[in-house]
């Protein structure tokens, strides 16, 4: 079975429908269902795959792992806050776009990335509710700072530089979803931007090289799709390991093959504190196809804290229909968000993979959730794994995670 | 032109899938959208109306009833909205308000605050965070618990009359154990403890001369939670380690416990005893985990009372309350009141925001009502008195 498998209303369209009448850039079941994930499919999304380091790029990059070199020599997991935050919140900007180690791709200035840090540290409570494996941002800087300063140069540089590789699908996203225009010499400077995906979107190319599209809405994705086989789910076995349940699940949708959950949390660098996100895009794009032109392009860690419901739900929309991928969630698991759960949680990781638009209601989101707290808990019954809730909710828990990003 | 075409299509194929949805997948989203079969509609004042009223049965007691356990009479709700005012302060203050005092837990739980006559602050300790907070018109409950679940929970009982305070933990007996159900009733509170054998049990506390018991215990590889203490009794849900668990409502007494009658089997959720009466919800589709379908039951006859939110029912100044997500694009999220001296179900607040709006799970504070809303209108935090 595809892992990229959108059902619904999709594969009833290629029943009822001749192709002839479907429009350009409709996702059709040949693309978006029933398409061997390793094979090319016939529409292709609009995505971009991967970009040179061009030498503005590797300059910026030298820059910021030179500076963090030197500033961080006498850090330790012991430094205080502010010296952690100093040395470690760093950010560079990729043609316009703006990328801080160990927060992702976001709107926000280098200093208030580290102003928010510095409040998610000064309240060490807001770590104390029970943690299923997300890393919390102290946790997240004790550990870098706890490497040499030769491995945390080397870790940082190859972050960036597949920040700086991944900054063509940044802008797509920008334009697509936010109404960022576009640079004028973005596809030429772009060739990893597939042209197949300028002719879906219908998407215009000026003679200086900048575009102007139209670009596909909420209203243009058909009532129901998902990806990933529901069969294919796992409970975390650890409490710290919904980073690497997570990670099963999505490497498990494109093999088609389980893994033990411990390989994964050897692979994402998970420990007793949990996992980031980083890492959780990073060993997407390293160990499955999901990161290849033809389905999401590389997988980035994208801050939505000033996205509005309608887009959170388009970029979900696109993910599922256009890029038949998943998407890494990460919300936040307070008991406002999940009343379902005796109390609240840490940040958590789940699997995004669909979503359903109901006939005069508001849309449901579709994920896989690693935690069964019937697990650890004997006052907790058994919670499957294959859940749909309101998206709206899911977006207020992503959003009031203290990171407010998202793995697409 | 493709727009036309496109719309064209879409509509057909809505068609065919509307046609062709069904709940018995592995995969589905739709059965917690569509309420159980109904026969009726009934105005919150109790009359019917429709055509096709449900039979009448007979109690036990030679009265006749409304409705059945399997045609049970949907109650539409009337609009009656308490007197709500704004809770000063952050939206992610966790607060409950009472008649004298007010309790509050700071984001993250790591500690509470309590105002009022005697007012008190209680941190959590190392490791731990503040999990459950209750608050009555006699007592305040805080309860704190080791994030490493190393430690059994350690409980802060207020006296709100004189703020003497008691600290239940594992040295008490029963002893706290890590996690749990709590509950804080007229005079009681129920908590889980570990009896012989390492059994699982639920402990009663007589909260004004201090002692307590070990009352029934979970069988191997079975759990309970959500407990409910009322002046009508204990209720809660007990389950099984099956995959979907059996959830079971039952009616606590002592160390033994009587299934709710009604419930349909193993699908129980939420549940509370009021002035003779029962309310309970039931979670139809184990992959929409918090969609539930709330019903009642009164010596007068069985009842629908609708979708709700699972895990929202509080049982608050002799009514029960449950959350309900909006049912429309341009429905509020509400919050419903069942009263089951009228056998009537009441809208009590409506967000201010329609479609995507919901609200927290109610928190009672003995006369007063406390919940948080959140939307895309701005979120809100609202009290009202009971009265």
């Amino acid at each position: 079975m595809s892992p990229a498998r959108t059902t619904g209303s999709v594969l009833l369209m290629l029943v009822a429908l001749p192709l002839a009448l479907l429009p350009l850039g409709a996702p059709s079941a040949a693309a978006a269902g029933e398409a061997s994930p390793h094979s090319a499919p016939r529409v292709l999304p609009l995505t971009a795959g991967y970009g040179r380091v061009t030498p503005a790029f590797r300059r910026t990059i030298d820059q910021i792992v030179v500076a963090g070199r030197a500033a961080g020599r006498a850090l330790s997991a012991r430094s205080s806050p502010r010296a952690l935050v100093d040395d470690l919140v760093r950010c560079a900007t990729f043609e316009g776009q703006r990328y801080c180690l160990g927060t992702g791709w976001t709107d926000r200035t280098q200093s208030q990335v580290r102003s928010q840090a510095m409040r998610q540290l000064r309240q060490p409570q807001l770590a104390s509710a029970e943690r299923t494996g997300d890393l919390s941002a102290y946790d997240a800087l004790r550990q870098d700072a706890r490497m040499s300063p030769a491995r945390r140069a080397a870790a940082q540089r190859a972050e960036l530089r597949q920040a700086a590789r991944s900054v063509a699908k940044v802008w797509l996203l920008r334009h697509q979803i936010q109404g960022l225009p576009l640079p004028q010499d973005f596809y030429v400077r772009h060739p990893e931007v597939r042209r197949a995906g300028l002719a879906e979107s219908r998407t215009t190319i000026g003679s200086s090289g900048g575009g102007s599209s139209k670009v596909k809405h909420w209203g243009d994705y058909p009532r129901h799709a998902s990806v990933l086989d529901p069969k294919e789910v796992a409970q975390q076995h650890r409490t710290y390991w919904c980073g690497p349940t997570s990670m099963q699940m999505i490497a498990w949708g494109w093999h088609h093959k389980r893994r033990a959950q411990q390989h994964w949390a050897r692979r994402l660098g998970t420990t007793t504190d949990g996992t980031s996100i980083t890492s959780m895009v990073d060993v997407v794009n390293r160990d499955t196809g999901y990161d290849r032109a033809s389905y999401a392009g590389p997988y980035i860690t994208l801050d939505i804290g000033d996205w509005t419901f309608a887009q959170w739900k388009l970029l979900i929309a696109r993910h599922v229909v256009d890029y038949r991928a998943p998407v890494v969630l990460h919300p936040v698991l307070l008991q406002r968000f999940y009343p379902y759960l005796d109390h609240d949680g840490s940040g958590h990781f789940q699997v995004g993979r669909g979503y359903r638009k109901r006939p005069d209601k508001t849309p449901l989101l579709g994920y896989f959730e690693p935690w069964n707290q019937q697990r650890f808990h004997p006052d907790e019954p058994f919670i499957d794994r294959v859940q749909w809730r309101a998206a709206y909710q899911s977006y207020r828990a992503n959003e009031a995670h203290f990171q407010h990003d998202i793995g697409v | 032109m493709p727009a036309p075409l496109w719309r064209w299509g879409a509509a057909v194929a809505a068609a065919a899938l509307l046609a062709s949805c069904g709940s018995g997948s592995s995969d589905t989203a739709t059965a917690g959208d569509s309420a159980p079969p109904t026969t009726a509609s009934e105005t919150s004042s109790g009359s019917t109306s429709g055509s096709t009223g449900p039979a009448s049965t007979t109690s036990p007691s030679g009265a006749p009833t409304t409705g059945s356990p399997s045609h049970p009479v949907v109650l539409t709700p009337a609009r009656t909205i308490l007197s709500w005012r704004p809770v000063p302060g952050s939206t992610k203050d966790l607060v409950t308000v009472g008649d004298r005092s007010t309790l509050t837990v700071l984001p993250g739980g790591a500690s509470a605050r309590l105002t009022g006559p005697h007012p008190l602050t209680i941190n959590a300790g190392d490791h731990s965070s503040i999990t459950d907070a209750l608050l009555d018109d006699d007592y305040a409950l805080v309860v704190s618990e080791d994030r490493f679940a190393h430690d059994p929970d350690r409980a802060t009982v207020v006296d709100l009359a004189t703020g003497h305070t008691t600290i239940l933990d594992a040295d008490s007996e029963p002893p706290t154990v890590v996690g749990g159900t709590w509950a804080l009733g007229p005079h009681t509170l129920v908590h889980a403890t570990s009896g012989s054998r390492h059994r699982y049990c639920l402990a009663t506390v007589d909260l004004p001369d201090g002692s307590g018991s070990t009352g029934w215990c979970a069988a191997p590889r079975n759990g309970f939670r959500g407990a409910v203490v009322t002046d009508a009794g204990t209720t809660m849900m007990t389950f099984d380690d099956h995959h979907p668990s059996c959830r079971v409502l039952n009616d606590v007494d002592g160390a033994r416990l009587r299934p709710l009658a009604g419930v349909t089997p193993c699908k129980g959720w939420d549940s509370a005893l009021l002035d003779g009466t029962r309310i309970w919800s039931v979670v139809p589709n184990e992959h929409r985990i918090d969609a539930a379908h709330f019903y009642a039951q009164t010596p007068g006859g069985w009842y629908d009372l609708g979708p709700g939110t699972s895990g929202s029912l509080v049982a608050c100044a002799a009514s029960a309350f449950f959350t309900r997500d909006p049912q429309s694009r341009t429905d509020p999220a509400t919050l419903l009141r069942w009263d089951p001296g009228a056998a009537s179900l009441s809208v009590a607040f409506a967000t201010r925001a329609t479609g995507n709006a919901f609200l927290s799970p109610p928190r009672c504070g003995g006369t007063d009502l406390t919940v948080t809303a959140y939307s895309q209108a701005g979120d809100e935090q609202v009290t009202a008195p009971l009265g």
